[in-house]
């Protein structure tokens, strides 16, 4: 299976939505009990989807630090939150992409978005879908992120890889979809965005 | 952006690296014309042959020799002038900043691209409303006939500043002026 720009273009969305985000999933669509009432102000975010280029395409994710103080230890896209001086959502990805892997952005093709996503923890994602051409460099900022790894895309995308798991977290049951791979566990907000990338592949 | 450069930059590249001083594009007028397939869409993201340029230099760099025309919105260099596609306005006001207060008041806008801006009878700042949704669209005007369209956080900020003005409608001061933004309730 290759991908090419010409055959994820008509999946995704072309256009960036306009700020303020209004997430058309998140992790309540699993939880419908613990939506709040209201829906709180969101961060801006904005996470790179890296499908790197090879013959066998594969998807990039970075495990991050256990030492931060957001999200530590998770496996998640390179990502982060809409700096003030950012010229658009797109450049947000792209730069903390290249902030936290060192991947230069003149290596990525962006080919479109998927859905924004509400975290429960405040953020309103824009999940950015981009080729990452091969030859690029690696050198990932260790305050960050731990390591670097790719999973094929065949993996994530066959749905018999993709479980519904659940824990309890602040005295609830919280579902949540995940991807186990290789000893790393794929989980949350990450995994649901791979959720929408699959059913949008698959015309749903 | 893959393939590099549309066409030949290194050297305002390299006066841009420099220090952010605008290239004189109003004193060119290269022989060549022609179309490039770049395209502002209305959020502001600059794209290129259908994809999203995210290289905020590149894009920085695009602003800066951006010029209008007449209807077109045309990027220029001594050598070549190429019409590309703004779907609403080129630029987005992202921030503003207000000094002083009353008819004293500056309104100071940012762009997305790092244009400065301030609100008064050189840059004025106007509001359409669509006859059907009855949405504002807000814009304020950046230079040479070029404006940004004022993001919605901005117009809520801007919305919080207005004072009633002449025949029932509610406005901003900036630079000495009054410009209305919308009708009072």
């Amino acid at each position: 299976m290759k991908f090419t720009l010409e055959s994820l273009r008509p999946h995704l969305l072309a256009e960036p939505p306009t700020l303020p985000l209004t997430p058309a999933r998140g992790d309540f669509d699993l939880n419908p009990e613990n939506r709040p009432a209201k829906r709180p102000d969101l961060s801006p975010a904005a996470v790179l989807m890296p499908i790197v280029a090879r013959e066998e395409p594969s998807v990039l994710f970075t495990q991050r630090n256990p030492n931060l103080k957001r999200h530590a230890g998770q496996v998640s896209f390179p990502g982060g939150r809409v700096e003030p001086d950012d010229i658009s959502l797109v450049q947000t990805a792209l730069r903390e992409t290249h902030e936290e892997t060192g991947i230069d952005a003149s290596f990525i093709t962006v080919a479109g978005f998927l859905d924004a996503y509400e975290t429960g923890t405040g953020y309103a994602v824009l999940p950015v879908v981009g080729l990452l051409n091969e030859g690029f460099a690696l050198t990932p900022n260790t305050d960050e992120v731990m390591e670097v790894f790719e999973v094929p895309l065949a993996f994530l995308l066959d749905p018999a890889n993709r479980r519904k798991d659940q824990l309890e977290w602040q005295g609830r049951m919280r579902s949540f979809y995940a991807f186990r791979y290789n000893g790393h566990y794929i989980w949350g907000a990450t995994a649901a965005m791979l959720v929408n990338f699959s059913e949008r592949l698959a015309g749903k | 952006m893959s393939g590099g450069l549309p066409f030949g930059l290194a050297d305002l590249q390299r006066e841009a690296a420099a220090g952010r001083k605008l290239p004189p594009v109003e004193r060119w007028n290269p022989a060549h014309c022609g179309d490039i397939d770049i395209r502002i869409a209305r959020d502001g993201t600059w794209f290129h042959q259908g994809s999203p340029i995210g290289r905020k230099e590149l894009v920085r760099l695009f602003s800066t020799i951006l010029r209008r025309d007449g209807d077109d919105y045309v990027l220029v260099t001594p050598a070549e002038k190429m019409r590309i596609t703004v779907d609403d306005a080129p630029f987005m006001a992202v921030l503003m900043d207000v000094e002083g207060e009353g008819s004293d008041q500056h309104l100071i806008f940012t762009t997305n691209v790092g244009d400065v801006t301030i609100g008064g009878p050189d840059n004025p700042i106007r509001v359409v409303t669509d006859p059907v949704s009855e949405e504002p669209a807000p814009y304020v005007h950046v230079r040479r006939g070029m404006e940004a369209r004022i993001a919605r956080a901005v117009f809520y900020q801007l919305a919080d500043l207005a004072v009633p003005g002449d025949a029932g409608m509610l406005g901003v001061w900036s630079g000495g002026e009054f410009f209305p933004i919308g009708r009072a309730p």
